[in-house]
């Protein structure tokens, strides 16, 4: 296995406020990656300094063999990184079919293309015209993971995708993760369900306060291991 | 008669409003920026037209071909070079360098034509009508003007439902940051925003120099037009700024009918009393 990112020392910063402290965090291809965390800690601040929303010029984010820091945020989604940003951030005035269309905007050759991804969400064939905001929460869900497939990625970052919804919900988004791995795609995602990003992921990293408090195998790792780099208390671990 | 006349003429007028408040309308749609200057860019357009007339002796709506790609090449460029500086959360920026933009050009238009007021004439076109019977006819070119503005306004709006370019400005406009995400240049996107505008602009300055008297300082009034037409039909709707335009032109056309002096005074009151009653406009998006 190769390494499809690598980010060393990343620091960001909002303003005068810094966000991230020297983060060490590596993606090998292939693998769903989990990324835990308070709020505040840190964790979307990290994905979109990662797809270039938040300027990282000078530091060093390896994806691909390629230094993408400083990149803008179009070159970076050309190059095969896509999110499915927190909040979904849905266009409200296009449909659910040109939301979709929209992430296929990158030209980038693959698995994905609009039958797979009705395919892999059926509900949203019958939605297809309706504007994509109007949807129901976990449809929405579906559609912004749809709009960044389309772009065909080699990295997809999944931002709080179950934010806001039923647990019965958040089963069928997650029950697609397969399927997303077989498109080719490796996988971060950002998580406020430990349990479950434990479950579905290869590789777990825990942020808090902006610096990277527990990483391991999830595999290895204990919830308590996790929940006392979550919260903080006193404990390093490697 | 008369006042069926007045309507009708006001109707038509409309159209041309809506050309003045379309290139606005897109330009704070997709981009929320103000262009203080489109007025001026409008009349820049029309003396544009006018030196090309008197170079080419041609009739001056052949000067569409001319004016019109060169404004939206202007209009790109300038996007990408200056514009795109100054857009972004702030307002006061754009306001400030685009109300320089109109001092300047005014200025360099006077300097260049003198403050005469001037006119093209379209030859035969101008004094052709179409008759309705009952003493009632229509010009031809305001009736051109008119269609002119249904078919851009249609064509924008195919446009932005149909391609992939339109859903992107069509994004761009509900979510800026967002189409970075989907591999899209959003100085680009900005750049191309203009260029439709200032294409608008140009036919709205072919048909302004054909229609009615200009002169360098008549950027101002345009503008205040657009704005009008913009805010009674609705902020971001195409349609809308038509029916704008047309509210605007028939209450210009029934003032001017009660005294000539009342012409521009009713548009101006209709709006005010709109902008009380329905602040949002009428077709807000």
């Amino acid at each position: 296995m190769s390494a499809l990112l690598k980010v060393a020392g990343l620091d960001a910063h909002y303003g005068d406020f810094q966000a991230l402290f020297s983060v060490d965090f590596q993606v090998e291809t292939g693998q769903v990656v989990a990324l835990v965390g308070a709020n505040g800690a840190g964790k979307t601040t990290f994905l979109r300094t990662i797809c270039g929303l938040v300027p990282s010029v000078g530091q060093n984010i390896e994806f691909d063999g390629k230094n993408i820091a400083g990149q803008p945020a179009y070159q970076i989604s050309r190059d095969g990184i896509a999110m499915s940003p927190e909040g979904r951030r849905l266009f409200p005035s296009l449909s659910v079919q040109e939301n979709l269309m929209l992430g296929a905007n990158v030209r980038r050759q693959g698995a994905w293309n609009m039958a797979a991804v009705y395919e892999l969400f059926p509900v949203l064939e019958e939605k297809r015209d309706i504007p994509a905001t109007l949807l129901s929460g976990g449809q929405q869900q579906m559609v912004a993971i749809g709009r960044a497939l389309m772009a065909n990625p080699k990295l997809l970052m999944l931002d709080e995708v179950s934010l806001g919804l039923a647990p019965v919900i958040v089963r069928d988004i997650y029950s697609a993760l397969p399927r997303i791995m077989a498109g080719g795609a490796s996988v971060i995602l950002v998580e406020q369900d430990i349990g479950l990003a434990m479950d579905v992921s290869d590789q777990l990293y825990c942020l808090q306060e902006g610096r990277v408090s527990l990483q391991g195998r999830s595999n290895t790792l204990t919830r308590s291991d996790v929940s006392e780099a979550y919260f903080g208390k006193k404990q390093e671990a490697s | 008669m008369d006042w069926i006349n007045a309507i009708i003429q006001g109707v038509l007028l409309g159209g041309l409003y809506a050309l003045f408040a379309a290139g606005l309308s897109l330009m704070f749609g997709i981009m929320r920026f103000v262009n203080l200057a489109h007025g001026d860019f409008i009349v820049a357009g029309a003396f544009g037209a006018m030196v090309l007339v008197e170079m080419t002796g041609l009739n001056p709506l052949w000067m569409l071909c001319v004016v019109v790609p060169v404004m939206a090449l202007a209009g790109y460029t300038g996007q990408r070079l200056v514009l795109n500086r100054v857009v972004g959360q702030d307002l006061l920026p754009s306001i400030l360098v685009t109300f320089g933009f109109s001092v300047i050009l005014q200025n360099l238009m006077q300097e260049a034509f003198s403050a005469d007021s001037r006119r093209l004439s379209a030859g035969a076109l101008d004094t052709a009508s179409l008759s309705l019977g009952s003493g009632l006819s229509i010009g031809a070119v305001p009736l051109l003007m008119f269609v002119v503005a249904i078919v851009v306004l249609g064509g924008l709006n195919w446009f932005f439902a149909h391609t992939n370019m339109g859903r992107l400005l069509r994004a761009t406009s509900d979510d800026p940051e967002m189409i970075g995400l989907m591999g899209a240049d959003r100085r680009h996107i900005f750049g191309v925003a203009m260029l439709l505008a200032s294409a608008v602009v140009g036919i709205a300055a072919v048909l302004l120099a054909v229609k009615t008297n200009f002169d360098p300082t008549a950027g101002p009034i345009r503008l205040l037009f657009a704005f009008e037409a913009v805010i009674i039909g609705g902020l971001g709707s195409l349609w809308g700024t038509l029916i704008g335009g047309v509210i605007l032109g028939v209450s210009q056309g029934i003032g001017a009918q009660i005294d000539p002096g009342f012409q521009i005074l009713a548009g101006h009151v209709v709006f005010l009393i709109i902008l009380i009653l329905r602040p949002q406009g009428l077709f807000p998006r």
